[in-house]
């Protein structure tokens, strides 16, 4: 496995580290600390809501998600103005997949609307800086959004930190919809709860490398 | 290497790498990609662009400071000590102010976005990862810019720097994001998932991290929308 690893590493280093120049010069290899492909510029890649596309946009769930052709064009986006036209549809009909998950309808249409067209357009996390975040017992992800979809004021900062378990978040959201909670009885879970080390509550908060 | 360096210019050439090193990595996970997961390789060109591949983002009230607020990028999945920030990249963190709670529609004023635009230089692949950064902050008023190195301050594989109230890491850090990979290409099939504990397929890998610790005072807004981007210069 390690070699494997290495091999790929190797391989995607050297692809990555030794760019292409636009001249066909054959007389030697770039800068090497250059660290320019040619082949991309501009915008490359956002984040924001977990697994927006990997799960929530992905046509082809079979297939692994680089070569799904949608993907570029949503990564390349300006994140605070995507084209909603172009993806709205695929989130609503993955919504309506995830929704069916567990035999229930549970998502409203105005929730659906609200959330496949938030999502479509942009790409963000929302925090309130005035409200609590509780970093010994995170539970906020997505809480203002939900508290949104809801009717309900938010409680919580929102936002995003490291120990909460987003994908168990994530799951509930769009298989038991905007009401449910991670915790519930009937809870959907892959059974993982934290990474290989929790992060601490201490800057720079992540954990050490593994391997030092 | 330098048959290899042609073959690396042609577009051809790039999917024929990438789908080699993908399956590397299929292998290496014992079948399943890290591409499910997160935001982990979910494209054609973060698959190949490793140093610009967003894989999360965090924002919270900082846990030693309740006036600062926190914001963490991690990039460049499957890295390893040596892996470096690209020089050719702005990796960039977005801010923008929410008047409306009841929308949380952004502002649709790109004159009240604020950024922290962090790039890099210097290093050699596979030999010195340490960096310089300059990490510049527009919040408004005059940019001010942190530098520093990346591979100093008695952390084993990253450097910090601080000034004005702000802090700033950038190194190697342990993967945050955890998730059972097969599982979650069951839940994307709408297949059974069995109950009962998991194994996190991101066990024991690493990323690129850059941690920002600021004044809440210096934000717009106490509703923020923030977002992580990547840009190739």
């Amino acid at each position: 496995m390690k070699t494997s690893l290495l091999g790929a590493l190797v391989l995607l280093s050297v692809v990555a580290g030794f760019g292409c120049q636009a001249s066909s010069d054959d007389s030697a290899p770039p800068e090497a600390s250059e660290d320019k492909l040619g082949l991309v510029t501009g915008r490359v890649d956002h984040a924001a809501i977990v697994e927006l596309t990997t799960m929530m946009l992905v046509r082809t769930p079979t297939i692994a998600p680089p070569l799904d052709s949608a993907l570029d064009p949503f990564n390349e986006s300006d994140p605070f103005h995507i084209n909603a036209g172009s993806f709205k549809d695929t989130f609503a009909t993955n919504l309506g997949k995830f929704d069916a998950y567990d035999e229930k309808t549970d998502w409203t249409e105005a929730q659906t609307a609200t959330w496949t067209s938030r999502i479509a357009a942009g790409n963000y996390l929302v925090v309130d800086t005035s409200k609590p975040c509780d970093f010994a017992n995170p539970h906020t992800y997505l809480e203002i959004e939900r508290a949104q979809l809801t009717g309900k004021d938010h409680e919580t900062c929102g936002g995003r930190m490291p120990n909460e378990d987003a994908l168990d978040v994530t799951l509930n959201f769009l298989m038991r919809g905007p009401a449910a909670s991670v915790g519930d009885d009937d809870m959907i879970t892959d059974g993982v709860n934290q990474a290989t080390t929790r992060s601490a509550a201490k800057f720079p908060f992540l954990a050490e490398m593994n391997g030092l | 290497m330098h048959t290899l360096w042609h073959m690396a210019c042609s577009g051809l050439a790039m999917k024929k790498a990438l789908v080699l090193a993908l399956a590397a990595v299929a292998v290496s996970f014992g079948g399943e990609s890290p591409s499910q997961a997160s935001d982990h390789i979910d494209g054609l060109k973060t698959a190949i662009d490793n140093a610009a591949d967003l894989t999360d983002l965090y924002t919270f009230t900082s846990p030693e400071n309740a006036d600062k607020l926190v914001l963490v990028m991690n990039v460049h999945p499957i890295a390893s000590r040596n892996s470096r920030f690209s020089n050719a990249v702005d990796y960039v963190f977005r801010i923008r102010p929410i008047d409306d709670a009841k929308t949380l529609k952004p502002s649709a004023d790109t004159k009240r976005e604020q950024t922290i635009v962090c790039s890099f230089s210097g290093g050699i692949p596979f030999v010195d990862a340490n960096q310089h950064a300059t990490c510049a902050f527009n919040l408004g008023g005059a940019p001010e810019n942190l530098r520093f190195e990346t591979r100093k301050g008695g952390f084993g594989a990253g450097g910090t720097g601080a000034q004005n109230g702000i802090r700033v890491f950038a190194g190697v850090r342990s993967d945050s994001w955890f998730l059972d990979l097969a599982k979650v290409i069951k839940f994307n099939n709408g297949m059974t998932v069995p109950k009962g504990p998991g194994a996190n397929g991101l066990h024991g890998q690493n990323v690129l991290s850059i941690v920002v610790e600021i004044d809440k005072s210096r934000l717009a807004a106490p509703l923020l929308a923030v977002a992580a981007q990547t840009i190739r210069k």
